[in-house]
């Protein structure tokens, strides 16, 4: 290729990408008047990408979208735990109050304890004066296992 | 509102969440893109199946890292043009060439191969073979900048290119194909 025809080509591009500057841009209309190179480099340089975009697309095979979500670890987020919690029975709210009237004393006797008690035992006391109140120990949910292909790909990743 | 219209910034919030549904449409409305981008570099649609599935399973490892300011498309763009030059390059270690004639089996979306397409449309035949011969890289660029409407600042964010490398290499490519159709292009200009 000629370094005329490059250059002409070059400015076609530019034109058509809108990489001209105005006062470029202007020089090359008028030039695209009066030199049928020009208009020609203007011409194939469109038609070039005319065919590009017009390329007949590729068509994903069938349920491609459906095989990739699948394969994503994508799980519900499980409900909020304060409502997945059940709500106390009577029988436990009872046991409780029945907890707290032995227990009351026990924490009214707590100031009176007198400079012999530890602080740690104190806390202790504390603790189990307000045992009834307390959260019931929640066991910590399972940790799901990893499925196979993600400790494959951790294992490799590692190795 | 349906997911399939949600804007990007709102699918990429959800599935920022871990939202299921939003990762299923992200799914629907990317995957396509990330195929065609695999069977244009890779030329083989086993390839670009595989590399379609590589490309959601490294998103949703590392959802964390995209900047929900910046469009979505350039980030699938460049995750997927990284994964096919990932595979490009262990096939050239393995010396596994890939199927030159990969693309002459695979169907367009009207279900017509290209050679059928060619009966019809000499010019889109003889444009895949031209861009066959083009480096998987200039396939790439030509791709996302003209099939798939990336801007050029986008083509160099998908690509980790600057951009006037990106606009360096496609001119070259055109230049490349203008010179290999010269006579198909004077007969579409006439």
């Amino acid at each position: 290729m000629s370094e005329n025809a490059r250059i002409l080509e070059e400015r076609a591009d530019a034109y058509l990408d809108g990489d001209l500057a105005r006062d470029e841009a202007l020089a090359f209309e008028r030039d695209l008047a009066l030199r049928p190179e020009v208009a020609e480099a203007l011409a194939a340089a469109l038609a070039l990408r005319e065919l590009l975009v017009s390329l007949p697309p590729v068509a994903p095979p069938p349920g491609l979208a459906d095989r990739i979500a699948r394969m994503l670890p994508l799980r519900r987020r499980a409900p909020a735990r304060a409502s997945a919690e059940p709500a106390p029975s009577p029988v436990r709210a009872a046991l409780a109050g029945l907890a707290w009237t032995f227990r009351g004393p026990t924490v009214a006797a707590l100031g009176t304890a007198g400079p012999a008690m530890t602080a740690s035992a104190g806390m202790a006391q504390v603790r189990w004066a307000l045992g009834p109140f307390g959260a019931p120990s929640q066991p910590a949910p399972p940790r799901p296992r990893r499925p196979l292909w993600r400790r494959l790909l951790l294992r490799r990743r590692s190795a | 509102m349906a997911l399939e219209s949600l804007s990007e910034a709102e699918l990429a919030r959800r599935c920022r969440r871990g939202d299921p549904d939003a990762w299923r449409a992200l799914v629907e409305r990317f995957s396509p893109m990330v195929y065609r981008l695999g069977v244009r570099m890779l030329r083989d649609g086993t390839e670009a199946e595989d590399v379609s599935q590589e490309v959601f399973l490294r998103m949703h490892r590392s959802f964390d890292s995209y900047d929900p300011t910046r469009p979505l498309a350039p980030w699938v763009a460049r995750t997927a043009y990284h994964a096919c030059l990932r595979r490009l390059e262990g096939a050239a270690r393995r010396e596994l060439p890939g199927d030159p004639e990969g693309l002459a089996d695979l169907p367009d979306e009207r279900g017509r191969t290209p050679e059928q397409a060619a009966m019809g449309g000499e010019a889109s035949a003889l444009l895949l073979q031209a861009l066959g011969d083009l480096p998987a890289q200039d396939r790439a660029l030509l791709d996302l900048r003209y099939r798939e409407g990336l801007s050029d600042a986008e083509v160099a964010e998908a690509t980790g290119m600057p951009v006037n490398t990106v606009k360096t290499r496609i001119f070259r490519a055109r230049g490349r194909l203008r010179g290999w159709l010269a006579p198909l292009l004077r007969r579409s200009a006439s």
